[in-house]
């Protein structure tokens, strides 16, 4: 196991290399660089700013150049310069993970929460009632836009909830947007009213998660339970909960880990659509905004770490099946 | 004779399907007594390995159903008793081995763990104990370092070495029945000699009953006492394994037997049972084997033969053992039994 992780960890090195020269490649192939867009409109900046500007963000030099410069100095933790929020790209980007985080993980857990219980009991009971419940759900999640569900939660949760008129339920309703209220005292405070404005828009995001674990756990299950040695636990007189905790579980959670963790990025990458609709500082609205402003630091710091992420969860996922399967063993 | 262990009364599985009805077992009687070693004989499809399922009670349901007869173990109608009594009974009192040995042991769970767990839930062992019996049971069935084995998974086995971890969880419990459903079939024939041995060996030594289902009439002749010929859910001819083999009576078992290919007299050619085995969904009113049956009547496509005595612990569903065959073809009828008896592997 050592020896593959080393290895693995090895050939990372020229893919890490590799998907930093597309991505320099690609923002610098990009209509209009920074100055330009700096420019536009501006009617005071005559053509020897334009120069002294380009020489001062390098923008005078061959690609190549720039592109060993930009390398050597993010391996030095140097990521540029945000010119739009005129603060240093990582502390920005860190900052924006974090916020991130307050969402991605309920939304992660909230998904997973669902439709591994669900998935599992749409198998056992296939083509029953809720195993078509289910199934509808699942179509709804993977179809319904982002956009458009948060749009309706907001306007059911924050702006209608007719249910409020009663009593018991008047807490029943949940901020529109942002993360957190006006005039919070800092510390504890913040966290707990931050977990309001999270409900809402976690939901949205987990909703494409939940559908499509639901849909693997579903068939996976369905897989397993169809298998002979299935059969061979049954004859042996165990109980049907223990048939299925014991032998159909851990066998159809395989694939489901590798499935869960190669999705993690994307609930990174996937979420600037519901941290634009409800207002969130997240990392995903950040790179949307990052590229419109033409903030190019920015946007290559954040694409390079979501890369990362790409990368390391595709690592984690071969690991914890070699974990989970003694069949898969690397040597 | 030995007492009754095991009596199949009118026996009827019947799967409904989308097509249609499924009568895969239909109308299957025998009784099994202590030690003794009974063949059910029969082509894919004809109802074997169902039946098999259906006395360990684990037919899926949906779509299957066991819709008439009596299962008597002991006395006790299996099909009466409740889910969590027949539990008790399952892997304890009548366990099971498969054809697949390959896909039949779970690939996530150590060998010891897949034994133990029977071990643990039906003699109420702790789990140390519980260990060494199934190392004790992968000694019984000859796995070299059974000890350390143990902690193996079952794709560090084998296939036949599988079906000898099979065999040892099967019998960790002590069953007095042992249901072997083609056990030898996926092997190769060099291992299926040494599993067969394995087996009946180990059934002497605990003094099990064993059905033993199988299309091999060479592994009937050598390890069974009583055998059932099957066809199409229904057994055509049930008989002891002399009786079978030197005075068979029906034209199925004669077609068998001239379906087995042997060593040591060349035949010209094995003479093949034409025709395919029915549809179980729309079975023709007469006999189901009718259309294949060269000794076929006018009474076969129009009635369905019940059971005729034809000797001692011999009975066929054939008309040509009844009033209705002329003694012409009785004759004849008899003398393609004893072609087919010479024929066999006897």
């Amino acid at each position: 196991m050592t020896s593959y992780l080393t290895r693995r960890l090895l050939q990372m090195v020229p893919l890490v290399i590799g998907i930093s020269i597309i991505i320099f490649l690609l923002l610098a192939a990009a209509p209009g660089d920074p100055v330009d867009l700096l420019l536009f409109g501006n009617p005071h900046i005559t053509a020897d700013d334009v120069v002294r500007l380009k020489h001062l963000y390098g923008l005078d030099q061959p690609l190549h150049i720039r592109y060993v410069k930009w390398v050597w100095a993010a391996l030095h933790g140097d990521l540029g310069y945000s010119r739009t929020y005129k603060v240093p790209v990582l502390s920005l980007l860190w900052e924006r993970v974090g916020n991130s985080l307050w969402l991605q993980v309920p939304a992660f857990l909230i998904a997973l929460a669902v439709a591994v219980p669900v998935g599992i009991t749409s198998a056992l009971r296939q083509y029953s009632a809720l195993d078509y419940g289910a199934t509808f759900f699942t179509f709804f999640g993977l179809s319904i836009p982002a956009f458009w569900f948060g749009i309706m939660m907001i306007y059911i949760f924050a702006v209608a909830h007719p249910w409020t008129a009663l009593p018991a339920l008047a807490w029943l309703k949940f901020p529109a947007g942002g993360f957190n209220s006006p005039g919070v005292a800092a510390g504890l405070p913040t966290y707990v009213d931050r977990v309001h404005y999270v409900v809402l828009p976690a939901l949205v995001l987990s909703l494409l998660f939940m559908a499509s674990y639901t849909r693997y756990t579903r068939s996976s299950m369905l897989e397993v339970i169809r298998q002979d040695y299935i059969r061979t636990a049954r004859a042996k007189g165990i109980s049907e909960l223990t048939v299925i905790n014991r032998h159909a579980l851990r066998n159809a959670l395989i694939p489901l880990v590798t499935i869960v963790a190669l999705s993690i990025p994307g609930l990174f990458s996937g979420a600037p659509l519901t941290e634009t609709v409800f207002g969130w500082p997240g990392i995903g609205r950040l790179l949307v905004d990052a590229v419109l402003a033409g903030d190019f630091a920015v946007a290559q710091g954040i694409i390079l770490f979501l890369a990362g992420l790409v990368i390391a969860f595709n690592l984690l996922a071969d690991v914890s099946y070699a974990l989970l399967d003694p069949r898969i063993r690397y040597d | 004779m030995a007492e009754v262990l095991l009596s199949v009364r009118n026996l009827k599985t019947y799967f409904y399907t989308d097509e249609g009805v499924v009568k895969a077992v239909d109308g299957l009687s025998y009784e099994l007594r202590k030690g003794e070693t009974l063949g059910i004989v029969g082509e894919s499809g004809s109802g074997k390995s169902v039946h098999a399922l259906s006395i360990m009670r684990l037919i899926p349901q949906p779509p299957g159903k066991i819709v008439e007869g009596q299962i008597l173990f002991n006395g006790t109608d299996l099909l009466k008793l409740s889910e969590e009594e027949m539990r008790r009974i399952r892997g304890n009192r009548i366990a099971m081995i498969f054809q697949e040995p390959m896909t039949s042991l779970n690939p996530v769970l150590t060998i010891g763990e897949q034994i133990a767990e029977a071990i643990m839930l039906h003699q109420g062992l702790g789990k140390r104990d519980a260990w060494d019996r199934a190392a004790e049971m992968l000694e019984k069935v000859q796995i070299p370092l059974a000890r350390q084995r143990v902690r193996d998974y079952p794709h560090q086995f084998s296939g036949g070495m599988r079906q000898r971890v099979m065999i040892a969880m099967a019998l960790s419990c002590n069953p007095s029945i042992l249901i072997a459903d083609e056990p030898t079939t996926a092997l190769d024939v060099t291992i299926q000699a040494q599993i067969l041995e394995l087996i009946t060996e180990l059934q002497r030594e605990l003094n099990m009953a064993m059905i033993l289902i199988t299309h091999n009439l060479g592994v009937v002749a050598e390890t069974c006492d009583d055998v059932v010929v099957m066809y199409a859910g229904r057994p055509v001819e049930r008989a002891t394994v002399d009786a079978t083999f030197t005075d068979p009576k029906h034209p199925y078992t004669w077609g068998l037997l001239h379906s087995v290919p042997k060593l040591y007299e060349r035949k010209e050619r094995l003479i093949p049972i034409e025709g395919q085995p029915p549809s179980l969904i729309d079975l023709p009113p007469g006999c189901s084997f009718a259309p294949r049956c060269p000794f076929a009547m006018e009474i076969c496509v129009k009635a369905d033969p019940p059971e005729y005595p034809v000797g001692a612990n011999h009975a066929a569903r054939c008309f040509l053992h009844s009033e209705y065959a002329t003694e012409d073809e009785k004759r004849a009828a008899a003398a393609a039994g004893l072609a087919a008896a010479a024929y066999g592997p006897r």
